[in-house]
């Protein structure tokens, strides 16, 4: 065990770095700040515009960067007040969209510069990114519907990491309100978010298109320009290649979706064994690894690893009946198999595999509540169904009634 | 509901043993004999005579010591002058309720003799065939802890039990009410009337055969069983004697509990009295401190119930 430990660690150390450079998802435009659950004024805070002269900005702030490093004081003026208003009172398609068709206009016109372009872009693109997100955020918390908040919720959050793109959030949103168990003032708001995304995609994709493109010919020329450099004067220079452009996690994201220069977040470091130091902690970490490898055996030994894995599984692991692989069951069965599976989705009680149907009555009685008679109800009808082989139509009957008066609750549909 | 009677008056005389006084009749109407299993002074004499003086069945104790001989428990023949004749003196194993105490204090040779009567419900002695009374159990006890100068009971043997039940102390409150209470108890127990009689009780033993076992709980059987084969703690399983123990304590445990049909509620419960003695570990195992009972608790908690 000793030998595979030590030839492990050394095959890991001797992988060269570059190979084992990890590419972290860039999920900002570099230097934006993490805006995700941060408050109106938090956000102004950090993006430093909007009760401050743009003279006065101070330059680590993040977005502001963007724009106080704008050379042309006309537009940095103009993109300090637009932004700082568009935050405050919202901001419609038509309006950003106008705004972006100005500054583009400037640009090919020759008003600003190329650097100045890009950089207000960004800071566009990223201002985009909070509006949405903070149309879609309140919009959520109004649905009324806890299950439908922390669903969409969670949908909008992954956006947000790059998982998803926007497009496929919309999509989501859209099977969601598709289902047949929400309620009417739900549908609608969930109609709005989409209508929202819907107005917005196609904002997001165009920003992201001409700051793409105008980094993509800044990079062309920096590789051109490195041509009419001697080779000779290049041996002792360090001149940067073109950074390489990508698009990050798909284009949508709060604060993702702009291109972003592809630089390492992990890299382990080559271990040469004729250093003494590095021979040292190659030493110490093999020894960990022993130490880990006995205390894994001396846990499996006591029958403890398979224990922990066996209540994870069995903990974590409910009973799933498909509604589907229900048909052709009688009505007493799938009742009682709809019923669980609505305390399982709405209580967040699951059943698990190894509990029988008294164990779960007893379970979920505690969080049912006064219901817990109705649910009662279709148990017993259930159990005489399925253990006693009572067929009868009272069975039936009473399984109905329990529904029925579960149902009636209002909580468990 | 007669039985219930029964357990009602055991549970006001006897403290915390509802599960001990269910068991125990779940395994008399299952034709069973229990293995009961415990440290000295927890009323595992005091419980089998309360179910006995219950149920109007006659009661019989054995200590079981390194000399008793097997005919000190079947009988033996006499020699009667008056007659001229050979008579056959009946053991204390012609009862209804036999109580060995301490049976792994008896040769093997005595174990061996009581055990095969116990399987047979007969006795052979001098050529002629002795039947046992009915309804017949054995209720044996052993001491978990003090092992010296003891015999103890081969698997094959043990096997013969349909249930062990591991009985232990009563909680604290528990034994406050109990030496309180302990004068009263003896007098309680003196004066216990039967709530039900022989023929009830034979009466009951045909009900339970009739009790209805849905086909999917043999197959929740089948798979308790099996796992406990697969068990990575485990040199010998569940045999198939033991998948026939479980199915027949379910329909008792059923019955006893005024159902007429078995849920896998009661295979889950009667699981751990029915393999926890038939279930033998690795010897590694033992020495790591794994027990058979935490065994069957793990088999349970991953042996998925009959569904949909």
């Amino acid at each position: 065990m000793l030998l595979v430990l030590g030839a492990l660690l050394i095959a890991v150390s001797s992988v060269p770095s570059t190979c084992l450079l990890a590419e972290s998802i860039p999920r900002h435009t570099p230097g934006f700040p993490e805006v995700t659950n941060m408050s109106l004024a938090e956000l102004f805070k950090v993006l430093n515009i909007s009760q401050v002269e743009p003279e006065e900005m101070p330059e680590e702030s993040a977005l502001s960067w963007d724009i106080n490093s704008i050379q042309d004081a006309e537009l940095r003026t103009s993109l300090n007040q637009t932004i700082s208003q568009w935050l405050l009172e919202g901001a419609t398609e038509e309006d950003i969209r106008s705004y972006i068709e100005m500054i583009d206009a400037m640009y090919r016109s020759g008003e600003i510069s190329e650097t100045d372009y890009i950089k207000a872009l960004s800071a566009i693109k990223n201002v985009v990114d909070v509006v949405l997100y903070k149309q879609l955020a309140e919009t959520v918390s109004e649905l009324d519907d806890e299950d439908l908040r922390s669903y969409i919720g969670l949908l909008i959050d992954m956006y947000e990491q790059g998982y998803i793109t926007l497009d496929n959030l919309a999509k989501a949103l859209e099977d969601i309100a598709s289902s047949s168990d929400i309620s009417e003032s739900d549908y609608n708001k969930i109609a709005s978010m989409v209508d929202t995304i819907n107005s917005m995609e196609p904002l997001l994709h165009e920003t992201t298109t001409l700051y793409t493109d105008v980094l993509n010919e800044v990079a062309k020329e920096l590789g051109s320009l490195q041509q009419f450099i001697p080779q000779e004067q290049l041996g002792g220079l360090s001149l940067p290649k073109p950074p390489e452009l990508r698009l990050a996690g798909g284009e949508g994201g709060i604060s993702i979706g702009m291109p972003s220069l592809v630089l390492p977040s992990l890299a382990l470091p080559q271990i040469y064994m004729e250093n003494t130091q590095n021979m040292i902690y190659a030493f110490l970490v093999l020894l960990g690894l022993i130490l880990i490898a006995f205390v894994f055996k001396y846990l499996s030994r006591k029958g403890l690893t398979s224990r922990l894995a066996m209540l994870i599984s069995s903990r974590f692991r409910p009973l799933h009946v498909p509604a589907g692989s229900l048909e052709g069951f009688p009505k007493v069965v799938r009742i009682y198999w709809s019923a669980v599976g609505s305390i399982e989705r709405k209580l967040g009680v699951p059943k698990l595999d190894h509990e029988t149907h008294r164990e779960f009555l007893l379970k979920a009685g505690k969080a049912l509540g006064e219901r817990v008679k109705a649910f009662e109800k279709i148990t017993h009808a259930y159990e005489l169904y399925r253990f006693a082989g009572v067929s009868s139509r009272e069975v039936e009957a009473m399984a109905e009634e329990g529904l029925r008066e579960l149902v009636g609750g209002g909580e468990v549909g | 509901m007669s039985f219930k009677l029964v357990i009602d008056r055991a549970c006001s005389i006897l403290i915390e043993k509802e599960l001990e006084v269910k068991l125990i009749l779940a395994s008399l109407l299952a034709g069973g004999h229990v293995l009961l299993e415990g440290v000295p002074g927890i009323a595992k004499t005091t419980t089998a005579k309360t179910i006995a003086r219950l149920l109007g069945l006659d009661f019989k104790r054995v200590q079981m010591t390194p000399d008793l001989l097997p005919m000190d428990i079947i009988g033996y023949y006499v020699y009667d002058q008056r007659t001229g004749e050979f008579r056959f003196r009946k053991g204390p194993i012609f009862t209804n309720i036999l109580l060995a105490d301490e049976i792994n204090r008896a040769s093997p040779r005595t174990q061996s003799a009581l055990l095969e009567a116990m399987q047979e419900r007969q006795v052979s002695v001098e050529g002629n065939t002795f039947k046992l009374d009915d309804p017949f159990i054995v209720i044996a006890t052993q001491n978990p802890i003090e092992l010296e100068g003891t015999f103890p009971l081969p698997e094959a043997q043990l096997d013969r039990f349909l249930i062990k039940i591991e009985s232990g102390y009563t909680s604290r409150d528990g034994l406050k009410n109990l030496l309180k209470t302990a004068d009263e108890i003896e007098a309680a127990i003196r004066d216990l009337k039967p709530v039900i009689g022989r023929e009830d009780v034979l009466d009951s033993i045909r009900k339970v055969k009739e009790v209805r076992v849905d086909e999917a709980i043999y197959d929740y059987v089948v798979d308790i069983v099996e796992e406990s084969r697969r068990h990575p703690a485990v040199r010998l399983g569940g045999s198939p004697r033991a998948g026939i123990a479980m199915i027949r304590m379910a329909r008792a445990w059923a019955y006893i509990n005024g159902r007429n049909y078995v849920i896998p509620d009661d295979v889950k419960l009667v699981a751990r009295p029915v393999l926890v003695h038939r279930i033998i570990l690795k010897p590694e195992m033992e020495i790591e401190g794994v027990t058979s009972g935490k065994v069957v608790e793990e088999i349970l908690s991953k042996v998925p119930v009959p569904k949909p």
